[in-house]
């Protein structure tokens, strides 16, 4: 059992033992389950699509076009992609999910025959500033 | 408030001789004084005041503490207002580990890359702010036409540092880690690539440039979404800042009057009614 699981039983014993409505258990159960799908989720293998079906709505997204140096959180994207990516300024995609309650996952998608595939993906704490 | 200073005239006594005594910049702050309006409607000539004429000295530079200073959890504070400066210093205490495969930092390497990070910081961020005071205090009556600068420094230590900075050392080109600030850890992440300027405005102008150091540090000295001023990152979409790319918080390098949103909210707890601001940026 990991520890989203374990964590979500002991919410729900506590809010049991509070006395506290269901919906409030049915919602933070859902965020967990959530969170753990995302977590179980290899996120080499997917596309924009894939990603959202599994994952659910990103909490963040944003389209943006490569460039030979981009800003640390980014920095990686360029090396990646590829210099003929980067010299016609490719779109990338930027989505990011909660993991749990300490950490975002981020993934960067590129776009290839009008899918958007995966590129690259950063998990992070989310009290980092980059 | 310090207790008020009244003057009794003596004879051959001038205002300017008066000021002069009590350090005040000129007569006219003293004659123009809220406190002395029944004096000038006494002696509405300023050159005809008379022995015995009684006049309220308001504070002066010579006559109030000028001296503050605060150490808090990610930096210290100091006010010397007879050098016109506010100085912010962090206590950076590294931890130095390095990337499968690259050698062991050297002695010298170390003291080389927290030369590299103080002299960018000291470059980008010192003497750029300009601040004034107002209010009620003694503090900023005497020193309300005074321009302050603000210089910025970080210091080199093996403990008991604001901030704990762990340096990797990475071979060249190398893209992670991902340098990061942690405002709540107080957790600074750098690597050794972080001494190199980079394009993100893709100008090639070398004044346009940021330096990774200047920009990590604007997040340790407070422009965080973790800290009071609620404000970090401007570079994604969407963010309030995000067209003003110039900005060091964005992908340039310029600092803006925000980026002392922190250091203002402190500096006006340090000394009672009186308000900073900043009057310039530059």
């Amino acid at each position: 059992m990991d520890g989203q699981k374990r964590r979500m039983i002991r919410r729900l014993v506590c809010y049991a033992l509070l006395g506290l409505t269901p919906v409030l258990v049915v919602t933070t159960a859902k965020e967990i389950s959530a969170m753990s799908a995302i977590q179980d989720t290899d996120p080499t293998s997917l596309t924009w699509t894939t990603a959202r079906g599994r994952m659910g709505a990103p909490s963040e997204t944003e389209d943006f076009p490569l460039m030979p140096e981009l800003p640390e959180f980014r920095n990686a994207l360029p090396d990646l992609a590829g210099p003929d990516a980067v010299a016609s300024r490719e779109i990338v995609r930027e989505a990011t999910w909660p993991i749990s309650d300490t950490h975002n996952r981020t993934i960067w998608f590129q776009n290839r025959n009008d899918a958007w595939v995966y590129l690259h993906h950063f998990d992070w704490k989310n009290d980092l500033e980059f | 408030m310090a207790k008020q200073v009244v003057h009794t005239v003596k004879k051959g006594e001038t205002l300017g001789k008066i000021a002069k005594k009590y350090g005040a910049k000129d007569w006219k702050y003293i004659y123009s004084d809220p406190a002395n309006a029944k004096f000038r409607k006494t002696r509405p000539d300023p050159n005809a005041i008379e022995p015995r004429d009684k006049i309220v000295i308001p504070p002066t530079k010579a006559m109030v503490q000028g001296k503050y200073a605060k150490d808090m959890p990610r930096m210290s504070i100091s006010i010397d207002a007879d050098k016109e400066l506010v100085f912010v210093q962090q206590k950076w205490a590294y931890t130095w580990v390095e990337k499968p495969g690259v050698s062991k930092w050297t002695s010298k390497e170390k003291k080389d890359f927290h030369n590299a990070a103080d002299k960018a910081i000291w470059a980008r961020w010192s003497g750029k702010f300009k601040l004034t005071v107002s209010g009620a205090s003694d503090f900023a009556r005497a020193y309300k036409d005074t321009v302050f600068k603000v210089n910025f420094d970080i210091k080199y230590v093996s403990s008991g540092g604001h901030w704990t900075v762990t340096v990797t050392k990475v071979p060249k080109g190398s893209k992670s880690p991902t340098s990061s600030v942690d405002w709540n850890g107080q957790k600074i992440k750098l690597d050794s690539e972080d001494t190199k300027l980079k394009d993100l405005q893709g100008t090639g102008k070398k004044d346009d440039k940021q330096s990774p150091f200047a920009h990590e540090f604007g997040h340790a000295v407070g422009n965080s979404k973790h800290g009071p001023a609620a404000h970090g990152d401007e570079y994604k979409a969407g963010h309030a800042n995000f067209a003003d790319k110039e900005s060091m918080m964005n992908i340039g390098n310029t600092l803006k009057k925000r980026h002392a949103d922190h250091l203002i909210l402190e500096l006006n707890k340090m000394i009672k009614d009186t308000t900073w601001t900043v009057k310039s940026v530059g």
